[in-house]
């Protein structure tokens, strides 16, 4: 018999999203359920290093406005204008709230919030870069992680830790709960609710090269796809410019917004050649190619496929005092002193601008007319609102989950007060626990590591940085192939308690089933706009291609439908920094 | 190169106790414990169950006992092990299977000292002030990632597991010095027992085990001094 | 057996030492009691020049000393701002001072028995 947990709202994912949403529902109603794969303070928030983006102008003047302008310029023009003008103008809000919760912001001689440079924000539209990044040293991700989960204990939020969300209840356009894998014992369970969220994060593991988390492997987004929701924008995926070489480590953007450097194998600062004003703190995607150029072009460092950062004019006090992890990094894992060596880096895949559509509410919605999905919500990497369009900046995650984990919360709080539940469809743990049966019975001749390795390869190979007809197709064909290999998966681990090797597998399949929307988006999309860079279309097709990609996997079939993007104050200009 | 893992196996449903298994696997002196372990349960044993996620340290996922310390998996590198890696879960807590231990009594302690800010008064509309002064003054204590490293490596607490250890210490540290928390009299009062910061003995292998250079026993003895002479 | 370092060992050889000293203790106090029964107080005093209790008195003699020295140590972990952040450095001073103090003082006990009387 399976267990039937009974909340108003359940939460599935316990970083800054999820539990920003949870401490929203959890003022209307004790009955509320965070459902977690890790333990909250394992999620990937965690790892946030560089700052979070607010027009707070404590060290210099900064409007919400200027804010709006960088996203939308950054985003490449694809961003939903309405939902950047409300991220801007409430981050400032969350991020005072955050302070008073007792989040440990550096500070300025003063004892206002300490703002620090990043990457594409500017002041005057564009004029110079400004202090907007709000910071905890360059550990300020795991600063508002805890400081949420620490605000979720003093709400005596109800956790499910080690619960793996498997599956979504949704029947005629109405959720009605999810199934979860409870890691301890293997048993699934379902929870009936009125209201879900789903906050996941990405799924940056289909990349050989990233500095996800292990455990970022796209499951909401995957499993929303499975239930006939279509998946906003995939073909836009981030890589960060400054990962360590072959670890995928980050380090961040705040490096250089202390004043760090790329350098190429001449030790020349090459982006002076590609963005004169904003240099190397220029956005993540344009960075991200000047690199692959420069590597391609046999500037690497010993002709190799990695380049420099390097901080060593930046001295002592600052290195240690400003990026004291970016330090603990380099010294542990690569022996290096960032205060006497360069760093070697090179592009890793970092986030998902795409995923789960919602409107300015945070409500899933199905469709180009944007009908929502009653009592289904999403925010933060896993979902597309959409904010970052083709091109995330840096800082404006952190403001991303903070602001739409609030205002989703808020609306499930609202959406409660009149909802009832719906009933539980009948057989609900039916198809997770076919799905889990025979992975578990399955004596096939297939390994999911391997597996695993090669799609991770290939999706790096072709359908990274730099992407073409060709690519993209071979791709498919080989996702095709290793979707049919999937098929006959056999895991070695068959018992109950703590089955990683089920885990494993079924995450896996979440990751090629998100590779394949993926490719397919990014091979309809016939232009380079933000993170999707087609070498065979150079350039940015505004008549043609200014809209949003919506996928949909129905029985089988891809079918790509589009909506337009929302236009208000930024008209789409060329992107030069 | 080749280098052999002995890892400390025990599965509940099928072992009556633990018992310890050696894998021969090829990893790279640079590579991670981590790496090791993946290699073991991606090629060899995928029965072996550890936690793990990010890989570089910050979210304290895998808290282990390497080659007789307690270290974070992922950021030991063979290299500095040697041809010969053991590996065992943390000692204290019940194992839930192989290097898996049951956290929640070590959560349960965390909430116990009341972790999150108390100040009652409205808050500004900006921010609460405060310097870098007293900003500093808490910092160290800022970054514990809850990994229980500290903690599993007193030897009081293997005495007895009732003792409330050195990470819940250190997480009210760092509300206690916090110059916008009320609340310092309320954590005082649930240290200030037998089972509370007095059953420091001061032995310093937190301080060893602190995979983020926390000064763990720094911080106890700051709350004892605070305790006793009610200065903070 | 957890690797610990100076902490730990220094932790360890301060109870070993203190239950040493309280088996002493112990001991004295009874040894001492028997001042009431001279002829056995006399035997016994004579006994406590053999020596095997000669070296057993150096052993005393180092668990006091080392426990007197570590508890200086822990004094200062205690109430100095700097000693947890010194107490290694503070720990392998004391072993000097140990050595420095425990040595002679040894070979002056163990004279009799090295030298005959």
């Amino acid at each position: 018999m399976t267990t039937v947990h009974r909340y108003d709202a359940v939460i599935v994912g316990a970083g800054g999203a999820g539990l920003r949403a949870a401490l929203e529902v959890a003022r209307v109603t004790p009955r509320i359920a965070v459902v977690s794969k890790l333990y909250p303070i394992r999620s990937h928030t965690g790892t946030a290093q560089g700052g979070i983006g607010a027009a707070l102008g404590n060290m210099e003047e900064d409007h919400w406005e200027w804010h709006m302008f960088d996203t939308v310029k950054g985003s490449d023009y694809l961003a939903d204008q309405d939902a950047v003008e409300i991220m801007c103008q409430e981050a400032i809000a969350c991020v005072y709230e955050l302070e008073h919760w007792g989040l440990p912001f550096d500070r300025t001689p003063e004892g206002k919030i300490a703002q620090r440079r990043f990457g594409g924000h500017t002041r005057n539209f564009g004029e110079a870069p400004v202090r907007r990044a709000c910071h905890a040293a360059d550990r300020t991700g795991h600063m508002i992680l805890q400081t949420l989960y620490q605000q979720c204990i003093k709400h005596e939020v109800t956790f499910f830790n080690e619960f793996h969300v498997v599956d979504l209840l949704l029947e005629d356009n109405v959720c009605r709960g999810v199934v979860a894998l409870s890691l301890a014992d293997g048993e699934l369970h379902v929870f009936h609710a009125k209201a879900v969220l789903f906050a996941t994060g990405g799924f940056g593991r289909m990349y050989k090269v990233t500095s996800n988390a292990r455990s970022l492997t796209g499951d909401g987004v995957a499993i929303a796809l499975r239930r006939g929701i279509p998946l906003e924008d995939m073909e836009f995926f981030q890589f960060h410019p400054t990962g360590i070489y072959k670890l995928g480590i980050l380090i961040s953007e705040a490096a250089r917004g202390e004043g760090g450097i790329l350098r190429n194998r001449q030790g020349e600062r090459f982006m002076e050649r590609y963005a004169p004003t904003l240099l190397d703190l220029a956005p993540r995607d344009i960075i991200s190619r000047c690199m692959y150029t420069e590597i391609r072009e046999g500037r690497g460092i010993d002709g190799k496929d990695y380049l420099h950062l390097d901080l060593t004019h930046l001295g002592r006090e600052v290195i240690e005092k400003k990026l004291p992890d970016v330090t603990d990094f380099v010294r542990t894992y690569l022996g290096i002193d960032p205060i006497r060596e360069p760093i070697p880096v090179q592009p890793t895949a970092h986030y998902a601008m795409g995923g789960i559509p919602t409107d300015v509410r945070g409500r899933v919605i199905r469709d180009e007319k944007n009908t929502p999905v009653l009592g289904f919500y999403a925010a933060g990497e896993c979902a597309c609102v959409s904010v970052h369009g083709a091109n995330r900046l840096g800082t404006n995650s952190l403001v991303d989950i903070l602001v739409f984990g609030k205002l989703a919360g808020r609306d499930m709080a609202e959406y409660l007060r009149g909802a009832d539940f719906a009933p539980l469809p009948k057989d609900a743990d039916g198809p997770a626990r076919e799905e889990c049966e025979r992975l578990l019975t399955s004596n096939g001749s297939e390994s999911v590591a391997r597996l695993r390795e090669t799609l991770q390869r290939e999706m790096m190979d072709k359908a990274s940085v730099f992407r073409t007809q060709e690519g993209l197709e071979a791709m498919l064909t080989t996702l095709k192939e290793l979707k049919d290999r999937y098929r006959r998966v056999r895991i070695q681990d068959k018992g109950k308690i703590f089955n990683m090797d089920l885990q494993e597998a079924l995450e896996l399949g979440y990751l090629l089933d998100l590779a394949e929307v993926t490719v397919v988006s990014a091979l309809a999309r016939r232009e380079s706009r933000g993170a999707h860079y087609r070498e065979d279309f150079p350039k940015r097709d505004d008549a043609e291609w200014l809209k949003h990609t919506l996928a949909y996997r129905l029985d089988g079939e891809f079918e790509l439908r589009y909506k337009p993007v929302v236009i208000t104050r930024f008209q789409p200009l060329e992107r030069k920094y | 190169m080749r280098v052999m893992v002995k890892i400390k196996r025990f599965n509940p449903g099928r072992d009556r106790e633990p018992y310890w298994a050696e894998y021969e696997v090829d990893v790279e002196p640079v590579d991670r414990v981590l790496d090791a372990l993946e290699y073991v349960k991606w090629h060899l044993d995928g029965t072996l169950a550890f936690r793990r996620s990010c890989a570089h340290g910050i979210c304290g996922s895998d808290a282990m006992l390497i080659n007789g310390r307690n270290r974070l998996a992922c950021k030991v590198l063979v290299k500095e092990l040697g041809a010969r890696i053991t590996v065992e879960p943390l000692r204290g807590f019940p194992v839930i299977k192989d290097l898996v231990v049951d956290m929640e009594g070590f959560f349960a302690k965390y909430r116990a000292i009341k972790p999150y800010l108390i100040h009652d008064e409205p808050p500004p509309e900006t921010e609460w002030r405060q310097s870098p002064e007293e900003r500093a003054r808490f910092d160290d204590t800022t970054k514990c990632i809850l990994c229980a490293a500290c903690t599993t490596s007193c030897p009081s607490f293997w005495a007895n597991g009732a003792y409330i250890g050195p990470a819940a210490i250190v997480n009210a540290h760092r509300f206690i010095f916090d110059s916008r928390d009320r609340g310092a009299a309320e954590r005082l009062a649930v240290l200030n027992t037998g089972l509370g910061v007095w059953r420091c003995r001061t032995i310093f292998n937190c301080v060893e085990a602190c995979p983020r250079g926390i000064d763990v026993t720094r911080a106890i003895a700051e709350v004892k001094r605070a305790l006793l002479f009610s200065s903070l | 057996m957890y690797r610990g370092r100076e902490g730990m060992w220094s932790w360890i050889l301060h109870r070993v030492t203190g239950l040493g000293i309280l088996l002493f203790l112990a001991i004295h106090i009874v040894d001492i009691y028997l001042l009431g029964w001279p002829d056995v107080f006399n035997k016994l005093l004579f006994l406590y020049r053999h020596p095997v209790f000669r070296v057993a008195e150096v052993f005393l003699v180092a668990a006091v000393l080392y426990h007197a020295l570590n508890g200086i140590r822990i004094l200062l972990v205690d109430f100095w701002v700097e000693g947890t952040r010194l107490h290694r450095q503070i720990f392998w001073a004391q072993v000097v001072l140990f050595l420095l103090i425990w040595i002679p003082t040894s070979l002056l006990m163990l004279s009799p028995v090295v030298f005959g009387r």
